[in-house]
């Protein structure tokens, strides 16, 4: 079989694939940090290259670039010895570092019933300190705590180094299998060692001291931490290799600290309801609600919803898609600066005002800008139930493009909500709202009422809940029945790290639910192209 | 000891809408109470109607067993819409515009005017006008046949939940009945009668079509995707509750068992009445679901339903009496 050498500019990295590969497998070998967040499918456009040298397939060229065809690395095979460059910059922005958790101590300030400081690891003076880590498929945030007082020292967050591999956890586990497992596990480690160095530096710490460690993340980022391969989670039913695994030595990941600082990971409920959701159920306080049916929802690529009270609740995870953390959105973007964040229409006079993170001209849209911007025009009748566009959109705010129709966002036009844009949202808060009502028909007949609602996801300041209920994707309850949770997860961890009777409340809740997967369930499909309608098919519905 | 029925009673009741007009002979569908057949629980005011297709070109994928019927007036509407209601007794027609399709003869908008106008002139009664279905297409014939014939109650086949808003605004503009297509999902169905509402279309001029799997391939699903459109219609979801078409003929000959000749399957018998079979075997199921308006190809399957109809009416009326 034939072999080529492709050599990637300007990192000059090189390998040799057999004819047919594409340039992504190339990537891969050579190490270049190409990104393929949708997994190389050649659904999400980003690993765009320039072939430099060689022959190109024509039919896979997309445009010219000074001349040099432009390709998709993922689906262009290698046919002759090539060199190429990516189009994109692969580094990701640096997160939006927020002071708000720094001074805190969490026993006092989130601790759903009265806890005890009782730290997982044994300390004996000022300078012990624990660290309690939250590991997104999205971004990476911990806390830095002195466990002598219990006070947050200091914090720091990052995104989530394997990114480039994928942007949702199907993606990297696709990637693990192809073989980045170990790479993928030394950056999400390199990435929350230097993290953590951030944050003792702030706190004018010295990182030796840290004597312990407590981590949630969903099950694929607990496996990938840990290097372990991840390829059952995603087969049907999910098989990860455990659910709950043993501490292991923080020197075993390269994190810094004690000789034999432990690192403690929150246990999960199924393959899709991490130790994230558990932790961040039980810190809501779910353990220990009252008769109360209570629902917790985290919004985010999977839907994560526990349903249920204290002696027993059910638990699952939808398939919601990128789609509330900008993800899949022509102009979506993270919760960061420049996003839309917030939207109003006032119809009569055609004017949409939008709220933008650091004021100026919005740069994308993030999750919580998108469910206000879809509410408002669906308010104002500019979208249909369906979600198009109707004739009421005003023509000076109407752009016309290859995506078909859209409403214009930036003066320039080059931010604007397409059609297929809405089409995700709304598939995505179908997803969620289904797995409710389905978690709700399996609890029992008669559809029990839902008293409280904790809602946890990555939404920057706030999530617009009166949008949210308006578009039909959490159940319509009175504004005070919903609490919204920041970060249930990296809050558990914290209060897991701080209190031995938190940790092991974890474990006790977690006998109590009993996990659903949604492909089990007849009705989920049906419930789910009836929530695939603003604000729902059978109105009637929300009307809880 | 005698069977005492106790008849249940449903809050809501099938729209009753009205095919044809003007000039032309008019036809109502719909107005029932209760299940399908279910006469002792309440009245069927309008029997189900069976109409017969009829193409602007002469077809080619028709089985022989279906097209011989039509010898002699393959590819020339008016002449075969004549025989379908004069010598095999269709109630009405469906004028298939496949030879506007972009791949199978992409004639002009204005060919089917002709085609239409041509129809309508041949019989009197309603006329079902299909579209090519190919996106753009669709509506460039189906607007221009609905401006060029507005005032003749025409039943314009179909709108969907992709693309519905052209043919509603002519179909409100000119005065026709819309159907409404939905891939064999009660959800769907609604969510398009519930769009067709908010773009001013009047919900007593829609028909539901739910798309139809023929015999063997997805009947029973479109029969219980009927059945539950049905039940909440009669339950009082205004939405639902349009008269009902299926395009049975259709499904049932694109079936391999329908026109696969004898003597490729010498056990499987003669063609002919096999066919005919296969399109009575799909469109018995659903006018039980409750089809207002079953579209058959082959005369004699319609001769058959015909058969089947008056006798189950025969018994509603003695029931009912």
């Amino acid at each position: 079989m034939a072999v080529h050498r492709v050599t990637f500019s300007p990192s000059g990295r090189s390998t040799q694939v057999a004819g047919g590969a594409t340039i992504l497998d190339g990537a891969e070998q050579a190490r270049e940090p190409l990104r393929a967040e949708c997994g190389g499918r050649g659904a999400c456009g980003r690993c765009l290259v320039r072939i430099l040298e060689g022959p190109a397939p024509e039919y896979r060229i997309l445009r010219r670039d000074a001349g040099f065809p432009v390709v998709l690395a993922c689906l262009t095979p290698v046919h002759g010895s090539l060199t190429v460059s990516p189009l994109a910059e692969v580094e990701l922005p640096k997160l939006v570092s927020r002071e708000r958790y720094t001074g805190l101590a969490p026993i006092e300030a989130w601790a759903p019933w009265p806890l005890k400081l009782e730290p997982i690891v044994a300390s004996s003076g000022d300078a012990d300190l624990g660290v309690a880590v939250d590991i997104g498929t999205t971004t990476l945030r911990l806390l830095l705590i002195r466990l002598s007082d219990g006070v947050i020292v200091g914090e720091a967050g990052a995104y989530n180094p394997q990114i480039p591999r994928g942007a949702d956890v199907i993606s990297r586990i696709i990637a693990a299998e192809k073989g980045l497992l170990e790479e993928m596990a030394c950056a999400v480690r390199g990435s929350t060692a230097s993290l953590i160095r951030e944050a003792a530096e702030m706190a004018a710490a010295d990182p030796a001291g840290i004597r312990g460690y407590a981590v949630a993340g969903n099950v694929t980022m607990i496996h990938l931490l840990l290097a372990a391969d991840p390829s059952g989670i995603r087969q049907v039913p999910s098989q990860p290799q455990a659910l709950a695994f043993a501490p292991v030595n923080a020197a075993s990941l390269g994190w810094p600290g004690r000789q034999d600082a432990p690192v403690y990971t929150v246990p999960a409920a199924g393959g899709w309801v991490g130790g994230d959701i558990v932790a961040g159920a039980v810190r809501a306080g779910f353990s220990r609600s009252s008769d109360a049916i209570a629902l917790y929802v985290d919004l985010g690529t999977n839907g994560e919803i526990v349903l249920g009270g204290a002696d027993y609740a059910l638990a699952c995870a939808c398939s919601a898609g990128p789609a509330f953390e900008g993800g899949g959105i022509r102009c979506g973007m993270r919760a960061d600066r420049g996003a839309v964040d917030g939207a109003a229409l006032d119809a009569e006079k055609e004017v949409l005002k939008l709220s933008v993170i650091g004021g100026a001209d919005p740069r994308g849209v993030c999750g919580s800008g998108l469910i206000a911007l879809a509410d408002a025009l669906f308010r104002a009748g500019w979208i249909d139930r369906g979600g198009r566009f109707t004739g009421r959109l005003p023509a000076r705010q109407q752009v016309e493009g290859r995506w078909g129709i859209g409403v214009r966002l930036s003066h320039d036009g080059k931010v604007a909500l397409w059609e297929r844009d809405i089409a995700s949202l709304i598939r995505a808060k179908a997803a969620v709202f289904a797995g409710i009502r389905s978690l709700l028909a399996s609890l029992g007949p008669g559809f029990p009422r839902i008293q409280e609602a904790v809602v946890s996801g990555n939404f920057g300041r706030f999530l617009n809940l009166p949008a949210a209920l308006g578009i039909g994707l959490l159940p319509s309850m009175p504004l005070a029945a919903y609490r919204y949770l920041d970060n249930g997860s990296l809050e558990g961890a914290a209060l897991a790290l701080l209190s031995r009777e938190f940790l092991a409340e974890i474990g006790a809740y977690l006998s109590r639910i009993t996990y659903v997967d949604l492909a089990d369930l007849p009705g989920y499909m049906d419930e789910f192209v009836g929530a695939s309608f603003l604000p729902h098919t059978h109105p009637e519905l929300l009307q809880a | 000891m005698a069977l005492e029925l106790k008849p249940k009673k449903w809050p809501g009741t099938i729209r009753t809408v009205t095919l044809g007009g003007g000039r032309r002979r008019t036809l109502a569908v719909g107005g029932g109470n209760a299940l399908p057949l279910h006469a002792f629980e309440g009245s069927f005011p309008h029997r189900p109607l069976l109409a017969l297709e009829i193409t602007d070109t002469a077809p080619g994928r028709w089985p022989a067993a279906a097209t011989e019927p039509w010898q002699g007036v393959l590819g020339q509407p008016a002449a075969a819409a004549r025989r379908a209601v004069e010598g095999y007794g269709a109630d009405l027609v469906m004028l298939h515009l496949a030879g506007t399709h972009p791949d199978r003869g992409n004639r002009s908008p204005d060919d089917a005017v002709a085609d239409v106008r041509a129809v309508l002139d041949a019989v009197p009664v309603p006329l079902i006008v299909r579209g090519p279905g190919a996106g753009r297409k669709q509506n460039d014939v189906l607007a221009r046949v609905a401006e060029a014939c507005g005032g003749e109650g025409l039943v314009l086949h179909s709108a969907c939940q992709e693309d519905y808003r052209t043919l509603a605004a002519v179909a409100v503009a000119y005065g026709h009945v819309l159907v409404a297509e939905s891939p064999i999902d009660m959800n769907i169905a609604k969510q398009l009668n519930i769009l067709l509402a908010d773009a001013s279309v009047d919900l007593n001029r829609v028909l539901i079509d739910p798309l139809t799997g023929g015999l063997g391939y997805g009947l029973e699903y479109t029969y219980s995707v009927m059945q539950r459109i049905r039940l909440a219609a009669l339950g009082g979801d205004p939405m639902l509750n349009a008269p009902v078409v299926c395009l049975a003929g259709e499904e049932a000959w694109k079936a391999k068992e329908a026109g696969v000749p004898r003597h490729k399957e010498p056990l499987w018998g003669d063609e002919r009445q096999r066919g005919i079979n296969w399109e009575v075997a799909t469109a018995l199921p659903l006018v039980e679901a409750g089809a207002e308006i079953v579209v058959l190809r082959h005369p004699e399957a319609l001769a058959r339903l015909r058969r089947q109809l008056d006798g189950w009416f025969a018994e509603t009326n003695r029931g009912v009496a």
